[in-house]
């Protein structure tokens, strides 16, 4: 290859678009995953004296491939910078990618929760006769639970108004969703057929209720069970859960010692929507949302609005059963992406190259086991190398929904530690956002299996055509996309490199960025992690998301 | 005759001359010290201590120096300054356009940009009458000849017809480096289309795999050729259709070691798209295509997989790119720089049926070269002009009124390009592919015609010799 670069650069606004390559003192452009196309940067000189056309706040950068016409990078300007000296008037452009779209929305998001302190005494509630308290499960101090007791000597009645007491969930419908699954465990301290353990839903937190799961009062243990398109239907456009015990039958009796009910085991999962935003009426029966659920709802719900949906990728192999996942704070889609990838590590997400229809194709999906590049060391390649980022043992720590500080600690073999005789704690700090054990305990595994090989954390520059096996074709150095693994020749070779599948980290690596020099004509991959220095470690603290810890509950 | 030397407003046979600077009376260009030399070229080398050598990424020329040794004279010194300022005048112009005519037949023209004189010294005589000095004008790289006008051609939108199936050829195109074009529609429009536009300008571009109909491939699942449809491109039975009796993903239509014969210009990369033809509109129907070697064995390459767009016109798909050889390719035999040639791959077209009832009509699969320069071009909805442009030296492509011989800038709805547009380059064929109505919501009929004008700007690195 010894012409010119074949890329072009297009800017467009809605005053116009005009191509600038030839105008331009030099071009960069960078793309990771997770996220996709992430910046670039060039200058042109224009006058500073007026505001030229193509050049403006959110204006279209394309990058293009003048030999196939495909897409290589795309984004948007930001603030331009402007600059007046012995160079002339510059126009100092960066331009922001895709990947940044993720992150132009917050919003208030459950998809499924556990918090039992959600659960609040509502109005519902006869008063003076009833009472609500949070407390552990009367056989398990670790398991959260909430007694409904009528007063004990209290007159309660069967008739209208009915003795109530109830607690309520309005978490989903301040969150502008609606209901898709309500279950509890319950047992009483007696049976009585004259009274009922009852889940109610409706529409707001003073809408008519509508009794979507009932039982008589019991000692044995039993559960509510409700959801949309399930035995016990839950009606639409409901949105508010009650969970209470009242008094069916019976007329007025004086309540005794045992006039309770103990429910634990709470879980609600709220309505999602596919990709077109139509809403999935059936398929609620468990208590926990998959990833590719969750990704597909923030799509169909508009969260990620710059998504095409008739192109989005999202891959449905993933395992993680996400039993809590609540934001009624608000949150980004960048940040949700960012929790799934946590109980996810194999996967990652990434909005590429726009449509016709102006939006962005999106992708969640696993990495590949199957290296995509083949290409040498010729270019350069550098590896610092790191036992750093070796760990044999995980601590995570949450809090509960009692506001209690927890901890876990997973552990996983990792042959060059156990030679070492070390034993390598890596901190995992879920904050508020792990409602479970098991939630803690998947955090815990996925961050060790991350950690189980040594990241390279390494560069390699390419500077010519390369394989590209998926496609059977040679590509180009600007070609080149994150999100794949590449098999490096000229690494401390191996007889059983040729047969690598996946990641090694002596031949194999993954490729977690590209960043493309146009003055050079060369690609500087990031492979592994990304490389140790300063700007990488600032970027990363930059992104780093507080999480919230709930205060301690009496 | 003299050489001639002169700033003048454009790039023509008759153009206004600015300033002449060879007249022998006022103005007179000395030999010593002139030098119009080719422009340098800028690489990129990369090296490292890993291999013996270096790479050369890229390469680029840089602006070129032209350096004029000139003398001024005049019966006074008042009529010596009086040309001087005409001559700084001319060198302050942001830009400028430098004639040199070397005792050729033709002139090259120089694009300059904004320059001074190096040094002014007087010629021994203290009076002020005559002077010497010295200019290096910066120019664009290229000196450009003449425009050369090709004659019209007409353009099919089918590609099995007999004349200009969906390309033309261009060749004796004059110059040492390849050279931007201006291509304008006389009739036909490319009102609110995606038009694709590409190049092949190296070998035999009769060896480039450029159409493969779907009547000429192994009828897959469900498939059988039909009789002839106008609509469709090609004679006798001209398309396949596919039932979808078996609406899973299935092999549809195939074809081995295609094209048959092995040659270096089948070596490429090339955009395929497919014209499909759906008998109900909402039906929802995803194709793809697999590539492997002869035989249909491994490696196979599965490209992702397009969902039809609705409607029941046929439509162009874009299916993805391939590269023929598959897989790893040396190109030439060792360092010998002999070519090997390509062996066709089998070429597999899968498709599937998600929701519905209808039918898939496959017209054809066309492989466009994406190794040179394509451009995809979007047009707006504007019924006005009369011409649309494709101008490669100013990287555009607008619409356009012609009035009489002159071309006048519409300036209506906006286009836009990704790619590049077509520059010619001398010494081989070059073969321009022109794929109309891509993505275009009211289907892409073969019935569709271009009437095409191009012309170019020879470009030179050094001057012009006289018939090329």
């Amino acid at each position: 290859m010894s012409l010119p670069v074949p890329l072009s650069v297009l800017l467009s606004t809605d005053r116009g678009s005009l191509r600038v390559t030839r105008a331009l003192r030099g071009l960069t452009f960078r793309s990771a995953v997770p996220g996709g196309f992430a910046s670039a940067a060039f200058s042109l000189d224009r006058p500073l004296s007026i505001s030229p056309d193509e050049i403006a706040y959110y204006a279209t950068v394309k990058v293009s491939d003048a030999r196939h016409g495909r897409v290589i990078w795309e984004g948007r300007l930001e603030d331009p910078g402007r600059s007046s000296g012995s160079d002339g008037q510059v126009w100092e452009l960066a331009a922001v990618g895709s990947a940044a779209h993720p992150r132009d929305k917050t919003v208030p998001r459950t998809w499924v929760d556990q918090d039992m302190s959600r659960l609040r005494r509502s109005g519902f509630s006869t008063p003076r006769t009833s009472r609500a308290d949070s407390t552990d499960l009367d056989s398990d101090n670790d398991t959260p639970a909430v007694d409904l007791t009528f007063a004990e000597g209290s007159t309660i009645t069967s008739v209208a108004p009915a003795s109530v007491v109830d607690v309520m969930y309005r978490t989903i419908h301040d969150c502008g969703q609606l209901l898709g699954r309500v279950r509890v465990d319950v047992k009483n301290g007696q049976a009585d057929s004259n009274r009922q353990n009852r889940i109610m839903t409706r529409i707001g937190p003073n809408g008519s209720g509508v009794a979507a799961a009932t039982a008589v009062w019991s000692t044995v243990a039993g559960s509510l069970t409700c959801s949309r398109g399930g035995g016990n239907d839950i009606t639409s456009g409901h949105d508010v859960a009650n969970i209470r015990v009242q008094v069916t039958a019976g007329g007025s009796v004086t309540a005794g010692v045992n006039a309770w009910g103990e429910f634990w085991g709470f879980v609600v999962r709220s309505l999602l929507k596919d990709v077109n935003g139509n809403d999935i009426l059936t398929g609620y029966s468990a208590d926990y949302v998959t990833t590719a659920e969750v990704v597909t709802d923030m799509i169909g719900r508009g969260d990620l609005y710059l998504v095409d949906p008739s192109t989005a990728t999202i891959d449905t192999s993933g395992t993680a059963q996400v039993d809590e996942l609540a934001f009624p704070t608000g949150v980004t889609p960048a940040e949700v992406l960012e929790t799934l990838m946590v109980y996810e590590a194999a996967f990652y997400w990434a909005l590429w190259e726009s449509q016709p229809n102006g939006k962005y194709r999106f992708e969640w999906k696993p990495w590949p086991t199957v290296p995509r590049y083949d290409a040498d060391v010729s270019g350069g390649f550098n590896s610092p190398g790191s036992a750093k980022g070796l760990y044999n043992q995980a601590l995570v720590s949450w809090v509960d929904w009692r506001g209690r500080e927890r901890t876990t600690t997973r552990t996983t073999t990792v042959a060059e530690l156990s030679a070492a005789g070390l034993t390598r704690t890596i901190f995992v700090d879920l904050g508020s956002e792990a409602n479970s054990l098991a939630a803690a305990q998947r955090a815990g595994d996925q961050a060790l299996a991350e950690h189980a090989v040594a990241p390279n954390a390494g560069t390699l520059t390419v500077t010519k055509p390369i394989l590209d096996r998926s496609a059977g074709r040679t590509i180009m150095p600007w070609e080149i996309l994150p999100g794949n693994l590449i098999r490096v020749r000229g690494v401390l070779p191996r007889v059983d490199s040729l047969n690598v599948t996946a990641r090694d980290g002596v031949s194999v690596f993954r490729v977690t960025a590209v960043e493309f020099d146009a003055s050079t004509a060369s690609a500087h991959l990031e492979l592994d992690s990304h490389p140790l220095n300063v700007a990488q470690a600032l970027a990363t603290l930059a992104r780093r998301r507080t999480r919230p810890r709930r205060a301690g509950a009496t | 005759m003299p050489s001639s030397l002169r700033f003048v407003d454009q790039i023509s046979a008759t153009p206004a001359i600015r300033l002449e600077l060879n007249d022998l009376t006022v103005w007179r260009l000395h030999v010593d010290g002139t030098e119009f030399p080719p422009p340098p070229l800028r690489r990129a080398v990369a090296s490292t201590l890993l291999a013996d050598g270096a790479q050369i990424p890229a390469s680029a020329y840089d602006l070129r120096t032209v350096r004029l040794v000139l003398s001024v004279a005049g019966a006074t010194a008042d009529a010596v300054a009086a040309s001087l300022q005409t001559l700084f005048r001319e060198l302050d112009r942001p830009v400028n356009i430098l004639s040199w005519q070397q005792e050729t037949t033709n002139p090259v023209f120089f694009r300059t940009f904004r320059t001074a004189a190096d040094k002014v010294q007087d010629l021994g005589f203290t009076d002020g009458r005559r002077k010497l000095l010295a200019v290096d004008v910066l120019a664009e790289p290229f000196a450009l000849g003449l425009p050369e006008t090709l004659a019209q051609v007409t353009v099919s939108g089918d590609p099995a017809a007999a004349t200009n199936p969906m390309y033309w050829d261009v060749s004796g195109i004059k110059g040492d480096v390849a050279a931007p074009t201006r291509i304008y529609t006389t009739t036909g429009a490319f009102l609110n289309e995606t038009v694709i536009v590409a190049m092949r300008r190296r070998g035999d571009p009769a060896e480039v795999p450029f159409l493969l109909q779907a009547e000429a491939m192994d009828q897959g699942t469900d498939t059988t050729t039909q009789a002839n449809d106008a609509a469709m491109s090609g004679s006798g039975n001209n398309y396949s259709r596919c039932t979808f009796a078996t609406a899973t993903l299935a092999t549809r239509l195939d074809k081995d070691n295609w094209p048959v014969t092995p040659s270096v210009g089948a070596r490429g990369t090339y955009r395929v798209y497919g014209r499909f033809r759906k008998s109900v509109s909402g039906d929802t129907i995803k194709v793809n295509l697999r590539l492997g070697n002869i035989g249909g064995g491994v490696p196979v390459y599965t490209m992702a997989a397009v969902t039809l767009p609705s409607g029941t016109t046929a439509k162009m798909v874009d299916l993805g790119m391939i590269r023929i050889p598959v897989g790893s390719d040396p190109v030439n035999d060792g360092p010998s720089g002999t070519p090997l040639k390509a062996v066709g791959p089998w070429v597999e077209l899968q498709a599937e049926r998600t929701a519905g009832t209808g039918n898939l009509d496959i017209d054809y699969l066309l492989f466009i070269p994406a190794d040179d320069r394509l451009a995809v071009l979007k047009f707006g909805n504007d019924s006005v002009p009369n011409r649309y442009v494709l101008d490669s030296f100013n990287d555009l492509a607008y619409p356009a009124l012609l009035s009489g011989s002159e071309m006048r800038v519409d300036g209506s709805a906006d286009s836009f390009t990704l790619g590049d547009l077509p520059t010619v380059a001398p010494g081989v064929t070059n073969r321009i592919y022109l794929i109309r109505a891509v993505d275009s919501p009211t289907g892409s009929p073969v019935s569709l015609t271009t009437d095409l004008v191009l012309t170019y700007w020879p470009a030179y690195l050094h001057i012009r010799p006289a018939s090329t």
